[in-house]
């Protein structure tokens, strides 16, 4: 917050004596409706310009602020409705001008482009050499710092470099990472693109966040003549005017945009397809951080397909609840998906589908509640390698190590391929240990997991144990199993409740007598109820019942 | 030419080693197996900054000017067959057959000793490659057997050796998060005794408080080594910055170890870096100069867990790495220097010392922290690290008093009165500490 005050005290502030004009005339020609605007470096959207009659002698200005809780209403006073706000009942103000119409001192003036950099990077610049040719631009009165000094009172500070810094910087070709956040730039150049693209020749990084640029043409015209922009950071500005010129090739090389907190889904729904085209064959890396995207609008980013290139996406703080496949499907060559911070859980996802293509998921600050979830999880992202899951429900009370330790191990038993989990990479002996952990405590039953599933016969195969042992060392051995029990070829069932600790032999007992054969004369089969038509022979006497892997429900066949 | 040499001794040496020179190579634009990387045509940072840390061959191939040593073979193995196993020379790498047990004694005077001969060898053959030597950085545990035991062997034997040049440490100091022995205590009481004397400037390393900025900062929540390394790395790189990049913008690391050592034994500054942000939240963080200077002075961002507000600065440096500007960094000193937890002893005329290093830090692979493009390091000597003797100290005495584990050392060869020797030495310089702490003007008493 220090600098942003720094920055407001340094700003030339608005001082126009033109008081025989209408205020609202002024006004307009200053800011329309969709205009950005900065009022104590606080970013808001002008939605409303004329007269209340809460303040008769005077012009009222409605803005809706960026900070959804930064206003006072919906855009509505005293029951009338002056404008509509998207972002909810807190995000609106109306501001007052003074008698003579002008703005108050509060509304930072806008700078162009150029300004911001003269005013960031400039310092170093002699502006009474007559040849420097940015002499003639740079007249906003920028005060040179000579020196680096900063007053300690009675100590001294030693400073290296700093001065050179300023030289070197103030030629702007040797400037390969421009950041020019917070500066109140707004869709003005302040010179020549061509002069600019000269200029900046080796710029690499750009971040122009935070600012009041509300006119995509400004970057699509900004990006084809940086010839090395190669990433550009364009966070909290709100792009309400999509201009002319996007369909024309730009030619640049961004691999790296950042479009965070741009408030994307208020823009018209044609709005990423045509602003991010000239994008579209190079970029790698988009941010879409807290746009407010949900499982509706998902449809806004379908454009995102033509992004043939496109191997990271980040949609954290958004509003999804769940993964839509579909159409992270369409987007072929993405490895890294980042969803962090929304509100996703797999209690009801469709699964049959499978993004294999993604490799490194992020879902810290999620809503998964079941371990289940995670088996979900297993078949969507059949390739996963690294996932955070960190901040879920499912995560709590990990505080402790040994608690933690138990969560980790359950990770990485549900999910193979997985080698790093919230950031920490797991070796295979470590796996391996983590594994068998699980393995035991669902066998002691201090975790409830499906015994059937094609995962626990993986682990089982992997380590060696056989699945069906594992039930010996269940401790509920006198507990029953309700078996329905088929005797040879009808349909007529019995349904029994045999504890785990019955030998075959004793069943074949009660067979026998039930049925009145000769206890050597028939053999018995077991089935699961999933797979009921694969029997399987009870062959040895002394086994118990409880190896056999069976639970409630599963048949016992007597066949001669 | 001003070459410095890294010495990397034991196993948290070693690996910590790995991590420095995995991000040294990517900052300068060197590949895996030592080459520069494609669309060069010379390493990044300027040749004279870049040969201090890199030697070239004949063929165009980039060799560090690093040594390892360890006494026993598996982790010097790892760096053998790992990725970076054709970045190094076979003879730059020294090991044992036997490790030393977590024993002081056995890095010190058995085991250890047995390779003196073999590393003084290769460290004058490297020296000899050398037209300046500057000096030497070591990195090393306290609290292991080799690390400390042979850490402080080496120490003693180069400052023989190579009387004036220059000896500075980065030493990790025993955390019990990730501890490995019951006798670090014994050990780290021990090495910082013996080196008090002969290294001249030592950066310390908690690992707890590594530990607690990747749990808190970077939202691991278990931590690896791994981890921890990679963020020890980020540190010591930017430390080194101004050794290893061209131009009178980067001062000198020599200008700073000046002002941060008054006297030869109060030579621990305590090291802060800022930004650490993991890559999901890099969104949510400006990053501006102004922020990342605030939070140096965090205690959450220090590489030592000591409360700097109970104690007084003697010094404060500031490296800034990357894009920053000066009217950013005007601000943002003018408003730590008006903060109340600054305190500044009475006897020092210089404030703050300020330096920048024009280029951007760099991430290594997989690494968990997010690209940035400034960073700050802050170099502060500051009598709140007392903290940190007086706590090992409490457990040194824990044991001490019973004379518990003693025996394993005895039995190396070592006499008991070292450990009274060395545990006394440490309670002199926590009475020195107090005592620079105290106004040197006390006010006057009203009434006597």
């Amino acid at each position: 917050m220090a600098t942003l005050n720094l920055h407001n005290d340094q700003l030339p502030h608005f001082e126009k004596e033109k008081e025989n004009m209408d205020s609202i005339t002024i006004l307009e020609q200053e800011y329309h409706i969709g205009s950005r605007i900065s009022i104590d470096s606080q970013l808001a959207t002008v939605r409303f310009i004329g007269h209340i009659p809460q303040w008769p002698n005077n012009t009222a200005i409605g803005i809706e602020w960026d900070d959804e809780e930064r206003g006072k209403n919906d855009g509505s006073l005293d029951g009338i409705q002056y404008f509509e706000t998207n972002g909810g009942g807190k995000s609106g103000s109306f501001m007052k001008l003074d008698l003579q119409g002008r703005k108050l001192k509060k509304f930072n003036q806008i700078r162009s482009l150029f300004d911001g950099l003269i005013y960031q990077y400039g310092s170093g610049i002699d502006f009474n050499d007559e040849s420097n040719d940015k002499k003639d631009i740079a007249e906003n009165g920028n005060q040179l710092l000579d020196k680096f000094y900063v007053d300690l009172g009675t100590r001294v500070m030693e400073s290296y470099g700093f001065e050179k810094l300023a030289r070197i910087q103030s030629d702007f070709k040797n400037l390969d990472v421009v950041s020019m956040s917070r500066l109140c730039i707004g869709n003005e150049f302040g010179i020549s693109l061509e002069k600019l693209g000269k200029m900046l020749c080796n710029l690499q990084t750009l971040d122009l966040g935070f600012n009041l640029i509300d006119n995509w043409n400004v970057i699509v015209e900004l990006t084809a003549h940086l010839r090395n922009l190669v990433s550009i950071t364009l966070n909290g500005n709100r792009f309400n005017n999509l201009g002319e010129s996007v369909n024309i090739y730009t030619g640049s090389k961004i691999q790296k945009m950042s479009l965070a907190f741009c408030g994307l889904v208020y823009n018209d729904t044609k709005f990423i397809e045509v602003a991010l085209n000239p994008f579209s064959k190079t970029v790698l890396h988009l941010n879409l951080a807290a746009n407010k995207f949900n499982n509706e609008t998902i449809n806004l980013l379908s454009s995102l397909s033509k992004f043939s290139k496109l191997e990271i996406l980040d949609l954290s703080y958004n509003d999804f609840i769940q993964i839509d496949v579909m159409f992270f499907k369409t987007l072929e060559s993405l490895k890294t998906l980042n969803l962090s911070h929304n509100r996703i859980h797999f209690g009801d996802t469709v699964t049959g589908q499978k993004l294999p293509h993604i490799t490194s998921l992020d879902l810290s600050g999620n809503q998964i509640r079941e371990w289940d979830e995670i088996d979900t999880l297993r078949e969507l992202f059949p390739n996963l390698e690294s996932i955070k899951l960190i901040d879920n429900p499912v995560f709590e009370g990990t505080d402790a190590i040994e608690a933690l330790d138990v969560a980790i191990g359950q990770l990485l038993s549900r999910l193979p391929n997985v080698t790093k989990v919230d950031g920490t990479t797991y070796t295979q002996d470590q796996r391996k240990n983590y594994e068998l952990y699980f393995i035991s405590s669902v066998s002691s039953n201090r975790i409830k997991y499906n015994m059937k599933s094609s995962n626990w016969i993986r682990l089982c195969n992997k380590h060696g144990i056989s699945d069906k042992q594992q039930s010996k060392l269940s401790p509920n051995l006198h507990d029953g199993i309700i078996l329905d029990v088929f005797f040879q070829d009808s349909l007529a069932f019995k349904q029994m409740v045999l504890p785990h600790c019955y030998t075959v032999g004793k069943l074949r007992g009660y067979a026998s007598r039930k049925l009145g054969f000769n206890v050597l004369d028939f053999k018995l089969y077991f089935a699961f109820v999933e797979t009921s038509t694969q029997l399987e022979v009870l062959k040895n006497d002394q086994e118990l019942l409880g190896r056999f892997n069976l639970h409630d429900g599963d048949f016992i066949f007597v066949k001669q | 030419m001003r070459e410095v040499i890294s010495v990397n001794v034991g196993q948290a040496g070693c690996q910590i080693g790995n991590s420095c020179w995995e991000l040294y190579s990517k900052e300068h634009g060197i590949t895996e197996d030592g080459y520069l990387q494609e669309g060069l045509t010379r390493p990044k940072g300027g040749e004279e900054g870049f040969s201090t840390f890199f030697s070239e061959t004949g063929s165009g191939k980039y060799v560090p000017r690093a040594l390892y040593v360890d006494l026993e073979p598996s982790v010097v193995d790892q760096v053998r067959n790992g990725r970076f196993k054709n970045l190094f020379h076979p003879e730059q790498m020294i090991t044992g057959k036997e490790d030393a047990a977590n024993n002081y004694a056995r890095g010190h005077y058995t085991v250890g000793r047995a390779l003196l001969d073999d590393v003084n060898d290769r460290v004058r053959k490297m020296a000899d490659q050398c037209d300046g030597l500057q000096g030497f950085l070591f990195t090393h545990s306290l609290g292991g057997g080799t690390g400390s035991g042979l850490g402080s062997l080496l120490l003693e034997q180069f400052s023989n050796d190579y009387g004036k040049k220059a000896k500075l440490e980065f030493a990790v100091y025993p955390a019990p998060q990730v501890t490995t022995s019951v006798v670090e205590p014994y050990n780290t009481v021990l090495t910082t005794h013996t080196t008090l004397e002969n290294a001249d400037c030592t950066f310390m390393v908690d690992n707890e408080a590594i530990y607690d900025m990747c749990r808190k900062n970077l939202n691991i929540p278990r931590p690896s080594f791994e981890n921890l390394n990679t963020l020890i790395a980020q540190v010591v790189s930017s430390v080194t910055a101004s050794l290893r990049f061209d131009g009178s913008l980067n001062v000198d690391l020599n200008e700073f170890q000046t002002n941060l050592v008054p006297y030869p034994r109060i030579h621990f500054p305590l090291v802060s870096y800022a930004p650490v942000i993991s890559k999901s939240r890099i969104t949510h963080e400006a990053n501006s100069v102004a922020e990342i200077t605030a939070a140096c002075f965090e205690p959450g961002n220090q590489m030592v867990k000591c409360d700097p507000r109970q104690g007084k600065y003697m010094a404060t440096c500031l490296l800034y790495r990357g894009d920053v500007v000066n009217r950013d960094v005007q601000n943002a000193v003018a408003v730590s220097k008006s903060k109340k937890t600054v305190q500044l002893v009475d006897w020092c005329p210089t404030g703050f010392k300020i330096g920048i290093c024009y280029q951007k830090p760099s991430q290594v692979r997989d690494s968990e922290l997010a690209d940035v493009t400034r960073a700050v390091c802050m170099l502060s000597n500051t009598t709140a690290i007392a903290d940190a003797w007086q706590k090992i100290d409490r457990k040194f005495d824990l044991m001490y008093k019973k004379r518990a584990f003693v025996h394993w050392y005895v039995s190396e060869g070592m006499e008991e009165g070292e450990f009274a020797e060395a545990r006394e030495d440490l309670a002199a310089l926590e009475r020195d500490y107090v005592e620079l702490g105290s106004d040197s003007f006390p006010e006057e008493e009203e009434e006597y």
